[in-house]
């Protein structure tokens, strides 16, 4: 290779330097202009919110559903009455959850970083732990509220420290409770076994089954690794086997999708045929689409999903309604799920719906009588009111307590695979668990109504 | 006294390891062919064979049975490899030695991304002719199923076949020759061009193999589903020494084993470490790897 | 060139840069331009190790984690102390973790290498993930207070009354680019150096390298010490912006070693401007990527779309693949390289 001359090498240089300040001081080229100074368009009466969500890679299979919901939500909310008058301009980035070769821009950081500089109100419903575990100091500082964060950590609930970062679904402490006491009551006295994420994930829902009254023998709980999906599949026959040869009758899965479809096969293929209980986070029967998890009991705080639900659900219907009117649509450069009337609802799908109605319930409240929404008067209203969303539990936070959902029921699975996949409620006690004290308390099912702003 | 060894807890990790282990060992042989044949290290190995598996076992959704989609996975796997070889790697001999890597970067990005927008992310489960029910042992379960069983043999049988064309044949003869003395077969009246092409097709061909052994597993056929291989097979293939196919089965065997018996006997948050730790051991105490026999180094 | 002069014109350069990065209008190009100043040093270490002592690592996001973190860790431990220590300190540890890998790294070569640095890159996050978990935090990593505009800036440049984040984001940019510039220059000179030439010869020729009597091993690890060293810094210049380093951090996985790699060799390997060009690239990729699909009829709403609804998540990738298979072939040597040829050409055609 031959080498330029000093001079020369110095002056290709300075001249890029320049030509890079010169270009990023000019107008911007390259990015869209701001919207007012937080988000907030008074003139157009818009507000824009913005998430990061895997919609490309690895983890985009099942998650980016939920983007695509809440986005479908948004846009029809918009075109079918607004709110108040205002519309929700929602900015959905693909963060790639930080996985495999995604290209240098589509990070958590860098999306994060692009929709607080844009600006938005607010992040609403961005998915993951530790991708949203590292934007808490940097939102905090830059004074973007951080809502309904898409996980069932418990780190979102710190109001103290944290006043602006909410959390939204039900956390693994609380599920895994709910587990134990189903468990102590239905499985007396049969064996139960653990397989869990060796995470927050695993850790919180194995205190939880404990405090529920389950608690496995230290040989029976067992754990693995994210990354063992794709490095260490053999881990989860080990695993399965060592369930087995110890005569387990229940096995708890706390598992991420693809976890749970490796432990299921497993059991199979070792002719272990426990009855399965596994996590609402990883037992989406459409997203983990194997014909073994028939039968497995699973959690979720919405409504059982299957061709029926739609008629005993009023928010079922509504979101089927909003999926199928949205069906196929561009929305800022997103495009939707193709969804028809006859379509069964994922979990995904209802959890995407559940924010954006979150949102836009609080909004509602906001802009009521003619009000502006600014940051301080949007978490007041988070935190005073109860809000209607297609959960069977509502959402519901205080200046104490910015938890979010805090209970839901039990389902089973009846079908399985792609646009396939039910559920069917076990019956209809509704726990919730308070995520302070831990206790735990039961109602039965209503068919909540929609409320009239949902047209 | 036979069916206690057949269900005994650290058989069944060997053959299950096993199983794990001939995938990471075929991943590290078509490495190891690239490598012998043309000094390329190809770092689209696992997309290439994701990308011509897929083309093959979506056939079975036209109604191919099984074997037609795997033959098809396989021919395209050749053909794939080979224009590879001949349009974007062709140019890039006797240049510096990170540019083939960064080409192949390129490839392993570009079809990566074309295969999720063509087929998507959702995974796919082509139906195995085998069944992946462990047969039982008096009532308890071995380590293999009809379908590991059916792994390990497709490995083993593309190994050995290889090993033959390479080792038996007069057409291995002179791949190797054109190999290892480009130069001295050019004289010799070997087409040399040609036949690094065809080392390319047949690492393709067995990176096919992987692909569609690979597929049957409880993961299935998707966009990603070789990259942890590639790795491990990276890894195994430095270990067994890059210029050793027996190398590079033997290590990928090896890796696959001790993780699962790691998995078994102490704490699976430690197994995926294991592959790391052997290779740096082993690159310490021998820089060329195991296998490789001691040459002296090249200017 | 004279001394005087070149100094002059690298703190008049950096000084114009700097002006002008604090002055940007979009919050977004600021927050973009942080991290293409980060960018740029890791770069700038890889382009070194590549290009002028022929080494390849695939692990320089390891040594970003390393950075990263001990920047979060003393920054937690010695609240309220200077910014720069920090740094430096960063700088200091991750330069001696690439000393003890350096070492035996220097007895391998090519792919064997390459290996090695993949395999420490991919082992790395582990380690604060499964060890030392109430030190570094575990999966949830360490988190800090970012970096946010001091006073003075605020005076000096928010002249309307602009949003606090953006002003940060132009004060972060800033702070990015003046280090990197500051490294660009350092390098420079380093290039030109005696070290700069030994390590050459040791990539040419390391016969004849050791026949003039330099250590190979020695030159090597010095290679790799500073490489560490630099993206360490880079690493927590993140992390400072960010405010966390944790083990999912993008910057501190695997796949960004690759993407540093592959970034470096689409600049120009060895060449600082090709570093500068690289940086930018990599944080609008994303943008150019939509501009391009919007302006070809690719975009979402287009036919092929129809067709195939996961095309546009996946274009960025699909343009990146074929833009680095199109350079490798017809343009080796990167952009810069390209840049150069036609200069060269046009030159040549005028003198005429």
């Amino acid at each position: 290779m031959k080498h330029m001359n000093m001079r020369r090498r110095l002056a290709a240089l300075s001249a890029t330097t320049l030509t890079l300040g010169l270009v990023a001081s000019g107008a911007s080229v390259l990015s869209a202009g701001a919207s007012g100074t937080d988000g907030v368009n008074t003139s157009s009466k818009t507000i824009s919110i913005g998430g990061t969500f895997p919609l490309s890679g690895l983890a985009s299979a099942g998650f980016q559903d939920v983007a695509k919901a809440a986005l479908a939500t948004f846009d029809y909310v918009n075109s079918h009455g607004q709110v108040n008058g205002w519309s929700v301009d929602y900015k959905v980035l693909d963060d790639c959850y930080n996985l495999g070769v995604c290209g240098a821009g589509k990070n958590t950081d860098a999306q994060t970083q692009a929709l607080v500089n844009t600006p938005v109100f607010a992040t609403v419903g961005s998915l993951g732990t530790a991708t949203q575990q590292g934007e808490i100091s940097y939102l905090k500082t830059n004074n973007t509220p951080q809502l309904f964060v898409s996980s069932g950590a418990h780190y979102w609930n710190d109001p103290t420290s944290n006043p602006n970062l909410f959390g939204f679904q039900t956390n693994y402490l609380a599920e895994g409770k709910i587990f134990g006491t189903y468990i102590s009551s239905k499985f007396k006295g049969k064996k139960v076994g653990f397989l869990g994420q060796n995470d927050d994930f695993g850790q919180d829902g194995l205190q939880g089954l404990k405090n529920g009254g389950v608690t496995p023998a230290t040989a029976d709980q067992l754990t693995y690794n994210s990354t063992d999906v794709v490095f260490n599949q053999g881990t989860f026959r080990t695993s399965m086997a060592k369930l087995q040869s110890d005569k387990v009758a229940v096995v708890v899965l706390d598992t991420i999708p693809q976890a749970t479809k490796l432990a299921l096969d497993a059991a199979k293929s070792l002719g272990f045929k426990p009855q399965f209980i596994i996590s609402g986070v990883g037992s989406d029967p459409q997203t983990v689409n194997d014909v073994n998890e028939k039968n497995a009991i699973t959690f979720t705080f919405f409504n059982a999903t299957n061709s029926t639900s739609n008629k005993a659900s009023a928010w079922n219907a509504w979101a089927s309604k909003v999926l199928t009117a949205e069906s196929g649509k561009t929305v800022n450069g997103v495009k939707l799920a193709t969804f028809t009337s006859k379509s069964i609802l994922s979990g995904n799908q209802l959890y995407g719906v559940a924010i954006a109605a979150g949102f836009i319930e609080a909004l509602n409240k906001v802009t009521a009588n003619g009000g502006t929404p600014t940051r301080s008067n949007f978490v007041s209203a988070l935190t005073s009111n109860t809000l209607s969303t297609p959960a069977i539990v509502p959402l519901q936070y205080s200046s104490t307590n910015h938890q979010g959902l805090t209970g839901g029921y039990l389902v089973k699975v009846t079908a399985t695979g792609v646009s396939t996949g039910a559920t069917k409620a076990v019956n209809t006690t509704v726990y919730s668990v308070n995520p302070t004290t831990q206790a735990l308390t039961t109602s039965k099912l209503t068919n909540a109504a929609v409320p009239s702003e949902f047209k | 006294m036979i069916a206690n060894i057949l269900t005994n807890r650290i058989v069944n990790d060997i053959a299950g390891g096993t199983a794990q282990g001939v995938i990471i060992g075929l991943v590290a042989l078509c490495l190891v062919l690239v490598w012998r044949a043309t000094r390329v290290l190809n770092f689209a190995q696992g997309p290439m064979a994701m990308f011509v598996t897929y083309i093959g076992m979506t056939q079975m959704d036209h109604h191919a049975n099984f074997w037609v989609a795997a033959a098809i996975s396989v021919a395209v796997g050749f053909i794939f490899s080979a224009l590879t070889e001949i349009v974007i790697v062709k140019p890039l001999y006797h240049k510096a030695e990170i540019n083939p890597i960064v080409v192949m970067v390129g490839m392993f990005t570009l079809l990566e991304a074309v295969a999720s927008a063509v087929w998507t992310n959702i995974p796919r489960y082509p139906t195995a002719p085998f069944s992946s029910i462990n047969f039982q042992s008096e009532g308890n379960p071995t380590g293999l199923s009809p379908l590991s069983t059916f792994q390990i043999g497709a490995a083993l049988a593309i190994m050995t076949l290889v090993a033959i064309l390479f080792n038996y044949t007069s057409l291995g003869l002179k791949l190797r020759a054109s190999a290892l003395a480009p130069e001295v077969s050019k004289l010799l009246g070997i087409r040399v061009g040609r036949l690094l092409t065809l080392g390319w097709g047949i690492a393709g061909a067995v990176g096919a193999v992987a692909g569609v052994v690979i597929s049957l597993n409880p993961g299935g056929l998707a966009p990603n589903m070789l990259d942890a291989m590639f790795i491990l097979g990276f890894i195994a293939a430095a270990i067994g020494g890059l210029d050793s196919p027996l190398g590079a089965l033997v290590s990928g065997i090896v890796i696959g084993v001790v993780m699962q018996l790691i998995n078994d006997y102490w704490n699976s948050n430690y197994a995926d470490m294991v592959a790391v730790v052997l290779l740096v051991v082993v690159l310490m105490l021998r820089p060329q790897g195991i296998f490789t026999k001691n040459s002296t180094r090249r200017v | 060139m004279s001394g005087t002069f070149k100094r002059l014109a690298w703190v008049l350069g950096g000084l114009v840069a700097a002006i002008a990065v604090a002055s940007i209008q979009s919050g977004t190009d600021a927050a973009n331009l942080t991290k293409a100043g980060a960018y740029c040093i890791a770069l700038v270490g890889l382009s070194f190790l590549t290009g002028w002592s022929g080494q390849i690592s695939i692990g320089n996001s390891g040594f970003m984690l390393v950075g990263g973190y001990s920047a979060a860790f003393w920054t937690l431990h010695h609240p309220g102390e200077p910014v720069a220590i920090s740094m430096i300190v960063a700088i200091a540890v991750s330069a001696f973790v690439g000393l003890i890998i350096g070492m035996p790294a220097t007895r391998l070569r090519g792919p064997y290498l390459a290996g090695m640095t993949l395999a420490f890159a991919v082992a790395l996050p582990y380690v604060p993930q499964s060890f030392a978990v109430s030190t570094l935090g575990g999966s949830q990593g360490l988190t800090i207070t970012p970096l946010s505009a001091p006073q003075w800036f605020f005076n000096l440049f928010d002249t309307n009354n602009t949003l606090p984040v953006v002003i940060n984001s132009r004060f972060t940019a800033m702070v990015s680019v003046v280090i990197a510039a500051l490294v660009l220059w350092l390098m420079s000179n380093l290039f030109t150096s005696k070290t700069g030439r030994a390590m050459r010869l040791v990539r040419d020729n390391d016969v004849a390298a050791e026949l003039v009597g330099l250590h190979l091993g020695r030159t090597r690890a010095q290679a790799f010490v500073l490489t560490a060293a630099l993206s360490g810094l880079a690493g927590a210049l993140l992390v400072m912006v960010s405010g966390t380093a944790s083990p999912s951090t993008y910057e501190f996985g695997f796949t960004f070693s690759i993407a540093l790699l592959t970034l470096m060799v689409l600049g120009g390997i060895g060449s600082l401007s090709g570093a500068i060009i690289a940086a930018l690239l990599g944080v609008y990729s994303l943008q150019i990527t939509t501009w391009i699909t919007d302006h070809t009829g690719l975009g979402p709403d287009s036919w092929v779309s129809a067709k195939l609804p996961n095309l546009a998540p996946n274009m960025e990738n699909i343009l990146f693949g074929i833009l680095l298979i199109v350079t490798m072939i017809f343009a080796p040597r990167g952009i810069v390289g390209l840049a150069t040829g036609l200069r060269q050409k046009l030159i040549s055609v005028t003198r005429r």
